[in-house]
């Protein structure tokens, strides 16, 4: 079985897909276990799309295998990762490398520090599988980084407006929002423009002294 | 160009290990910079199919700038110091020090930010996370395989030290191994248990 479940986020000429595929694995023709990948589809207006994926998660099978709720099962783990995914690179634009490697080592265990015994087997096992969500992340990072420098954001007159409230960071909070919201679509253009006028608009109230909340 | 490679090889029970590594120069690349390269062979006694693994094991750009007559030193240096590298880091994950272990794939690769310490960019640390991961796999093959052949040993001798104290002292013995510069081979499999079986 396999359920798929895409974000869409559109920036200037850069639509990424985000797709999170939760499917069983298969050994000696017998349903064995289970495999949550997260595929980044970067397809830049014009040119060819392209892919890069790592495995979020792997194990052995639910205990809905074989039922009516394996398919709303896939179906929430999928958007689980997806939503994941996009979270921590909301957190890449927010520059919180701190906050990314706690969240990372919460979901993966892979930092031995405060740990009873952390065994060798899962420490290295678990650095190798967040080693390639990490590579994965970068990519995907760097490739929605261009699509900002590229879009109206860098124009010199929005540039000078916006850069005060931090542009990437607004960026970060706008996946991060869309992460938590659980729609299907975001154009990031639109949802940083409104984000950005807001901030602006309580910066204005707050240099007028008035308290903001 | 190839450059030289180092090599050790070692052995447990029925399972044969060959660390090699070797410094690629990045074409055409000023100043000289390159990777050098770990690869990991794991042989069965009796077995013909071999597990290969390979990772890169660390960039290296401005030490070479203006160095061009001692690049082939440089890189035999470096590819010894990578493969006595790898066999301590195994011989960490064998004695189970993971903090320790952890703490040196940081001390290398930098993929643990540290709040007013080490203030890393989001890059630098996922870049960092990349090359300790890509490391990270051919370590835990090796491991689990060392570990099989533990088991396996145990099994056949009827060895009266279980596996666990087993592989402590196979992680001590691959810690020294690592500190010989000039030893390329060494045999762990326990002789007293050898002679008994």
């Amino acid at each position: 079985m396999r359920v798929k479940e895409q974000k869409v986020v559109r920036m200037d000429k850069l639509t990424l897909t985000v797709e999170g595929v939760w499917m069983t694995t298969w050994r000696d023709g017998v349903e064995r276990g289970e495999e949550t990948r997260v595929r980044a589809i970067v397809h830049w207006a014009g040119e060819k799309p392209w892919s890069i994926s790592c495995v979020m998660d792997d194990g052995v099978l639910s205990p809905y295998a074989g039922t009516e709720l394996a398919r709303q099962y896939g179906s929430a783990m999928a958007d689980r990762h997806a939503r994941q995914f996009l979270r921590w690179l909301g957190m890449c634009f927010t520059d919180e490398a701190s906050r990314l490697f706690n969240s990372l080592d919460s979901a993966y265990l892979f930092n031995p520090e405060y740990r009873q015994k952390p065994s060798a087997i899962d420490t290295c096992w678990r650095l190798a599988c967040v080693g390639v969500i990490a590579s994965t992340l970068a990519i995907t990072f760097n490739q929605l980084r261009v699509a900002v420098c590229k879009s109206f954001v860098f124009d010199i007159e929005n540039y000078r407006k916006y850069v005060p409230l931090g542009i990437y960071e607004i960026v970060g909070e706008c996946l991060c929002n869309f992460a938590n919201a659980g729609g299907e679509e975001l154009d990031l253009a639109a949802a940083f423009v409104e984000l950005a006028e807001q901030r602006l608009k309580e910066k204005e109230v707050s240099a007028d002294g008035v308290s903001v909340r | 160009m190839e450059y030289p490679f180092a090599e050790k090889c070692l052995k447990f029970g029925d399972l044969t290990i060959v660390v090699r590594a070797q410094w690629h120069r990045w074409p055409n690349s000023e100043p000289p910079s390159g990777t050098t390269e770990i690869t990991v062979t794991l042989m069965r006694d009796g077995i013909d199919a071999r597990i290969v693994k390979t990772a890169p094991f660390r960039k290296t750009d401005w030490p070479l700038r203006g160095l061009e007559h001692e690049i082939p030193r440089y890189a035999k240096a470096e590819a010894e110091r990578s493969v006595n590298v790898f066999l301590h880091w195994l011989g960490l994950a064998m004695t189970g020090d993971m903090w320790g272990l952890f703490m040196e794939l940081d001390d290398l690769y930098r993929c643990r930010p540290i709040e007013g310490l080490r203030e890393l960019t989001v890059l630098d640390f996922l870049s960092g996370l990349r090359d300790a991961g890509r490391i990270a796999e051919p370590l835990f093959v090796t491991f689990t395989h060392l570990l099989c052949a533990i088991h396996v040993f145990c099994l056949q001798n009827n060895s009266e030290i279980d596996a666990t104290t087993m592989s402590i002292r196979l992680g001590e013995w691959l810690l020294a191994f690592a500190e010989e510069r000039d030893k390329r081979f060494a045999d762990f499999t326990p002789k007293e248990v050898n002679a008994n079986a």
